[in-house]
């Protein structure tokens, strides 16, 4: 086997939520690899731990126990600032509620995750207006997220995952906002961009959707029962 | 369980805000309490006892004239208590100063008043001990040496009863303590009180010292006399006067045949800050109530307003938990209702914590005050109580109820005003502002207005303590080391001054013997004493102006000393020309006529100089019409008199025996400067004296250092550094918890937004400079502003203060750097707080 | 005899520009008294919005509704408030204990809010501790227990009023899978006893415990 190819490799991943005196095992010894430019689905019940384990993926939470690598770099023992930093480089979410920030008009919200990596200006609207094509939404940059329809700000959203060229696109159920033709649309911009080479992960209950994947990954009560190939 | 017990663990479960809201509010409610006592105790408390809306003070002007106010003669005093259609009773008052005391070594200056028999039934007074005055004690010209002494004066004496019947000495005449006043027993006045009362038959007695002219109060022309009247049943201040002209024709007809022009009556409540022949509004000092209280209902209004930002704050972290009970049935009302018990419960403690400081602050202010009038030159009780009573204390209990309406109904309405089926999930609305709505939003720029006030009261206190400091450290021109100072009045025991000066001048010389002194003389006004005595002179050859011209006065001015040789070398004074005077010039009456003068003085009258030798009078003419013309034999240096201004006072000093005074300072040096030595020698300065002279009038002992201390300038910067350090301290500390509200409310608005930030990459150093900047920005826009504000402080405040600049860069440079530190202190927990933004619970959108 | 609850054309939307966006279309449906209806379909798909509406919690809808033959649609809010208080009882995924208060008071909550004597009240939530074995929690913090439990502490509160409905929005998503089922079962026992229960949820296993399905898309009813 191919280390090289590796993008993320998951080993013994356990997360433990601790309250006084519960504990309650959310994953308990995922194994995961996943290569470059896969299209992974997770999938299952609510409660079955796959925003969990997103949020792991995504650096936003950490393992109780097991190795995360990243591109072949160890990534669990990194403190916040140095998790920041990957997050901001390697990560590109996308979220169910689009989140893009309201007091932010489009082009801002896009061009934030390059702030925060000192990028100069000129580089960051390069990066920006091309990003903003790519989703075809150039022609509202400057409107604010409340101007747009659901399905136009998770374009935008989208976009801003884009924006910083990350190693990875992390979805959490990206249609579960959208009516069914807004999330077709949704979906058919995943399919292009991981079809231009982009790894893409995504969590969602859907099974249509779960479909669009090469690789659907089941999950239940923390732990993966289940690997479909499509 | 009920609201109260779980609004109790709500707060016990954040110490933090808990702390910061009791804090805030109990400064808040403690100004108000404190603020509501001092205006309670000196404008709306009862001050007398049995039915106060019936006591009247009665006037008597010129008829159809406005003013020609006098007092009333004995005899229109009984034609006014022989009436019965207007007053049920009537009582006459008089004050005057005079010498008290068990013996000639305890003697002090008192205000004392004389009364008629009737005064205390009148008010209603039931007297702690003894009896009043009887109609022949009150009877002019009966002399029957009586006195009832105040409550206070009686604890002084040592309290017990066997002082009845016990003698006090009044001016060096023995009296009889016939009774003693109730506690706190003032009259009429809201603040002092005197320590004796005596009756009007002893006027002419009394009197015979003070005014050289007819003092026989069975004299129809005696005016010596202030009515005070109980209203007849049924009788108000207003209708009353449509009876008063039967009256006025009454004591019309009384009126010895030259008198000019008939006069009419008047009534009107009494004031309660003057005793006065002519009626006399308190509206002023009512209004400074009322200012007073807005300013402390305004303090509170902000604290509220500051608390209901936390606890928007804190409601966003309750909105699922509000949402869920009314998701279960309650009503909004009933929701609400718990939360204003939570609020009240806060406001009750803070009720507590602000009743405390008010006890405080007013003990303190009380002292305070007591100590200032002891250093003035007649003693008097202060009765005015501070304490917050019962009233203040139900007051309090208002302004908690109040604060609760205040600080927590705001957030209560907007927090059970929810949509249920979005707050349960947890779905913080997203809110469209532009960066500057979120930088001068209404509630930030509220606090940006109470940092920007905060520096200016800061600032101010600082310059205070720079006077302080200043005045402290400043070369007033004369020294206070070894210095003892011995105040004595043989005016009290109706010594005349050319009669008290063999005795001056004995006292001194056997003061000059004592082991350890090093010098010792006599001064009429001694440095820094709370008064001026000043007259003019100019050379002798000038011709006095008849006509003086408004602007330019001629000669020079300077506070008057009448001295004995040697003060200089007491005081510290160089002299820079001349010498002092000699024994025989100082001593022996008679001597030919000198004065010395200060550089000022020298200046103004010789710019060339060459002062010594030559002649000068004063510019007032003797009771005699003529003006003696004196030699300049020394100039000395400048000193100062008080601690304010820029200019110090210009000085005369001449010798005693030329102009003989009965009430005179003795300025003692010792040869041993530390101030241990000074204390020390205190009691044995008034043994010696005391061993000099058995009835010697000695009214006040202190070193110098501690007469320089109780100047009133001293006192009043000191008060002015302690009073802006206060407010300033609560203004900051109001301020700075304003400044945390509204940050961490901001915060908790804007979680999700943290939480999206996060995810994008943002450090948790990015995430503390969000909020940290915006924190940082809005500092520096308020202390801009609020230099503008403190430095217009400044120029008021300079203006007063010894060499202050209005510009004091040291104290501008801290006032900023304690509100700047302040204020970025205050933002710094939320910012740290969103630095632990939980990404995942921020972002989940289930 | 009527049904318990009748629907008819009922719609929901939400302003949005530039058109506004449809969460519910002419939804038309009747639930007997004593039924078990599970709602199911996609995320976005409106099951969430009609178990509010079905709740009387949400006001911004039109068309239809009879509930007990009283028609909610001309109702007034205060008198929708005291038809949901009477009648109904809400689970939720995420539990929504109150924190700061023990199992027994949480239990007592829907309790003070319906003018009971303390002796009543007290007597009412030692009856459902026993009802729902709890007893030996009655103490504890919401903290303190599992998922399962505090899920178990959250049927017992929706039920202490003895509501004739019960709802529930995903009421085991964030359980472990033989929690779930326990807590099913719960709801098949209470069903029994003839509470009706309408439950939101993506689980085929859950839908299993129910006696029909009602399947949402894009707001419409399927089938």
């Amino acid at each position: 086997m191919q280390t090289n190819g590796h993008l993320i490799q998951l080993d013994d991943i356990t997360k433990v939520f601790l309250t006084d005196e519960v504990e309650t095992h959310a994953l308990s010894g995922i194994h995961l690899d996943i290569l470059k430019g896969e299209y992974v689905s997770i999938a299952g019940p609510s409660g079955c731990g796959k925003s969990t384990l997103l949020s792991i993926l995504g650096l936003l939470d950490t393992a109780t126990a097991g190795t995360y690598k990243l591109n072949n770099r160890p990534v669990t023992d990194l403190n916040p600032s140095e998790r920041a930093r990957v997050r901001n480089q390697e990560i590109g979410f996308i979220f169910q509620s689009f989140n893009l920030i309201g007091d932010l008009d489009v082009f801002e919200n896009v061009e934030l995750p390059l702030t925060y990596r000192g990028m100069s200006p000129g580089d960051r609207k390069t990066a920006v207006t091309a990003a903003l094509e790519r989703v075809g939404m150039s022609h509202r940059a400057r409107h604010l997220p409340s101007q747009l329809s659901g399905g136009q700000q998770q374009r935008v959203a989208v976009a801003r995952a884009l924006a910083g060229k990350p190693s990875v696109l992390l979805a959490d159920e990206p249609t579960g906002n959208l009516d069914s033709r807004n999330g077709d649309q949704v979906m058919q911009l995943l399919a292009e961009l991981h079809a231009d080479g982009a790894t893409i992960v995504m969590v969602t209950h859907d099974e249509r959707f779960a479909g669009h994947a090469q690789r659907a990954i089941h999950l239940f009560d923390g732990r993966v029962v289940e690997e479909t190939k499509h | 369980m009920n609201d109260l017990k779980f609004a109790i663990r709500q707060l016990f479960k954040s110490p933090g805000f808990t702390l910061a809201a009791v804090l805030t509010l109990g400064i808040a409610i403690g100004v108000n309490t404190a603020i509501f006592a001092l205006v309670n105790g000196a404008i709306l408390k009862p001050i007398v006892a049995q039915d106060p809306a019936s006591i009247v003070a009665v006037f008597t002007g010129r008829k159809g004239v406005d003013g020609g106010y006098r007092q009333f003669s004995f005899a229109e005093y009984q034609a006014l208590r022989d009436t019965k259609e207007v007053f049920s009773d009537v009582c006459a008052l008089g004050f005057t100063l005079a010498g008290l005391g068990k013996d000639a070594e305890s003697q002090k200056r008192s205000f004392a008043f004389y009364v008629s028999d009737n005064y205390f039934s009148l008010h209603g007074a039931n007297l702690t001990l003894g009896r009043g005055f009887s109609a022949a004690e009150s009877t002019p010209g009966s002399n029957l040496p009586v006195a009832v002494i105040s409550h206070a004066y009686w604890r002084f004496l040592g309290g017990t009863d066997n002082l009845l019947g016990s003698t006090l000495r009044v001016n060096g005449d023995a009296f009889t303590i016939i009774g003693v006043a109730p506690r706190g027993f003032s009259g009429t006045h809201a603040l002092v009180a005197p320590d004796v009362w005596l009756p009007l038959g002893i006027y002419s007695q009394l009197s015979s010292q003070w005014t050289d002219g007819s003092s026989d109060l069975a004299n129809p022309r005696t005016h010596a006399l202030n009515i005070l009247a109980r209203l007849a049943p049924g009788v108000t201040v207003d209708n009353a006067k449509s009876r008063l002209p039967v009256l006025d024709e009454r004591l019309n007809a009384l009126a010895p045949p030259e008198s000019g022009g008939a006069r009419a009556l008047m009534v009107q409540k009494p004031s309660r800050f003057n005793i006065s022949t002519e009626p006399e509004s308190d509206d002023v000092t009512g209004v400074m109530g009322i200012v007073f209280l807005s300013l402390a209902a305004i303090v509170l209004l902000i604290a509220c307003l500051n608390l209901a930002n936390m606890l928007l704050a804190r409601g966003a972290a309750r909105r699922k938990e509000i949402a869920l009970r009314l998701a279960l049935g309650a009503g909004r009302g009933r929701v609400i209702r718990q939360l204003l018990v939570e609020g009240l419960v806060l406001a009750l403690l803070g009720g507590l914590v602000g009743l405390g400081l008010s006890y405080w602050a007013n003990g303190v202010l009380l002292s305070s005050m007591r100590n200032v009038f002891e250093a003035m030159s007649f003693s008097f009780n202060l009765v005015v109580d501070f304490t917050p009573d019962r009233t203040a204390l139900a007051a309090t209990f208002a302004f908690c109820l109040i604060a609760t309406l205040i600080f927590s109904l705001g957030p209560a309405l907007n927090l059970t005003r929810v949509d249920l089926a979005n707050d349960l999930k947890q779905q913080a609305g997203e809110f469209a502002h532009s960066p500057s709505h979120r930088l001068f939003a209404p509630r930030h720029l509220l606090v940006m207005a109470q940092l920007a006030l905060s520096l200016a009261l800061v600032f101010s206190a600082a310059l205070f303590f720079r006077g302080g400091a200043m005045a402290a450290t400043a070369d007033p021109g004369f020294t206070t080391r070894g210095g003892v100072v011995a105040e004595l009045d043989y005016s009290l025991t109706r010594l005349k001054a050319t009669d008290a000066l063999p005795r001056l001048i004995r006292l001194r010389d056997r003061i000059a013997a004592m082991p350890g002194v090093a010098s010792v003389a006599v001064n009429t006004m001694v440095p820094y004493i709370n008064n001026t005595d000043a007259k003019r002179i100019l050379r002798a050859g000038d011709p006095v102006d008849a006509t003086p011209s408004p602007g330019e006065k001629q000669g020079a001015s300077g506070v008057y000393h009448v001295v004995t040789t040697g003060l200089f070398r007491s005081v510290g004074i160089p002299i820079l020309e001349g010498r002092d005077f000699t024994p025989a010039e100082s001593d022996t009456p008679g001597a030919p006529r000198t004065i010395i003068v200060d550089e000022k003085v020298a200046k103004k009258l010789f710019p060339n100089g060459g002062a010594i030798g030559q002649r000068v009078k004063y510019l007032a003419a003797s009771p005699d019409g003529t003006r003696p013309e004196m030699e300049i034999i020394g100039v000395v240096r400048n000193t100062r008199h008080d601690v304010f201004g820029n200019e110090s006072h210009a000085h005369l000093y001449v010798p005693l025996a030329q102009a003989p005074e009965a009430s005179v300072y003795f300025q003692v040096r010792l040869a041993n400067e530390s101030p241990a030595a000074a204390l020390a020698f205190l009691p044995v300065l008034r043994r010696e004296l005391v061993a000099a002279e058995s009835d010697l009038p000695l009214q006040s002992l202190s070193t110098f250092a501690n007469v320089i201390d109780r100047n009133f300038g001293t006192w009043t910067i000191r008060a002015g550094a302690a009073l802006f350090g206060v407010f300033g301290g609560a203004a900051l500390l109001i301020a700075a918890i304003g400044v945390y509200g509204v940050h961490a409310y901001a915060v908790s608005r804007r979680t999700r937004e943290i939480g999206i930030r996060m995810s994008l990459g943002a450090r948790p150093a990015d995430v503390f400079q969000l909020i940290m900047g915006q924190g940082a920005k809005q500092t520096a826009v308020a202390l801009g502003l609020g230099v503008l504000l403190a430095l217009g402080a400044g120029q008021l405040i300079a203006s007063v203060l010894f060499r202050v600049s209005p510009y004091d860069p040291l104290a501008l440079g801290s006032a900023i750097f304690v509100l700047g530190a302040a204020a970025l202190f205050a933002c710094f927990f939320p910012a740290r707080r969103a630095t632990r933004v939980n990404p995942m619970t921020a972002l989940r959108s289930e | 005899m009527k049904p318990l609850i009748q629907l008819k054309g009922i719609e929901k939307s939400v302003p949005t520009k530039p058109s506004p966006t449809w969460l519910l279309r002419r939804i038309t449906l009747d639930i007997e008294d004593g039924d078990f209806v599970t709602i199911m379909g996609p995320s976005g798909a409106g099951k969430s919005t009609l178990l509010n509406i079905l709740g009387l919690y949400d006001h911004g809808w039109q068309g239809e509704f009879w509930f007990d033959e009283q028609p909610v649609h001309a109702l007034k809010p205060k008198e929708r408030a005291a038809l949901n208080k009477s009648n109904v009882g809400f689970v939720f995924q995420q539990f929504h204990l109150l924190d700061d208060l023990t199992v027994a008071e949480n239990l007592d909550v829907p309790l003070r809010y319906r003018d009971l004597h303390a002796k009543e009240r007290e007597a009412m939530v030692a009856d459902a501790l026993d009802r729902f074995s709890i007893v030996g929690k009655k103490d504890l913090f919401p903290a303190q227990l599992s998922g399962g439990q505090q899920q178990l502490v959250a049927i017992a509160r929706a039920t202490m009023a003895k509501p004739r409905l019960l709802l529930a929005d995903e009421p085991t998503g964030n359980l472990h899978s033989d929690q779930g089922r326990d807590i099913m079962t719960l709801f098949k026992r209470l069903n029994d006893e003839g509470t009706t229960v309408v439950q939101v949820t993506h689980s085929d296993e859950n839908a299993g415990f129910g006696r029909r399905v009602i399947r949402l898309r894009d707001g419409w009813m399927e089938s």
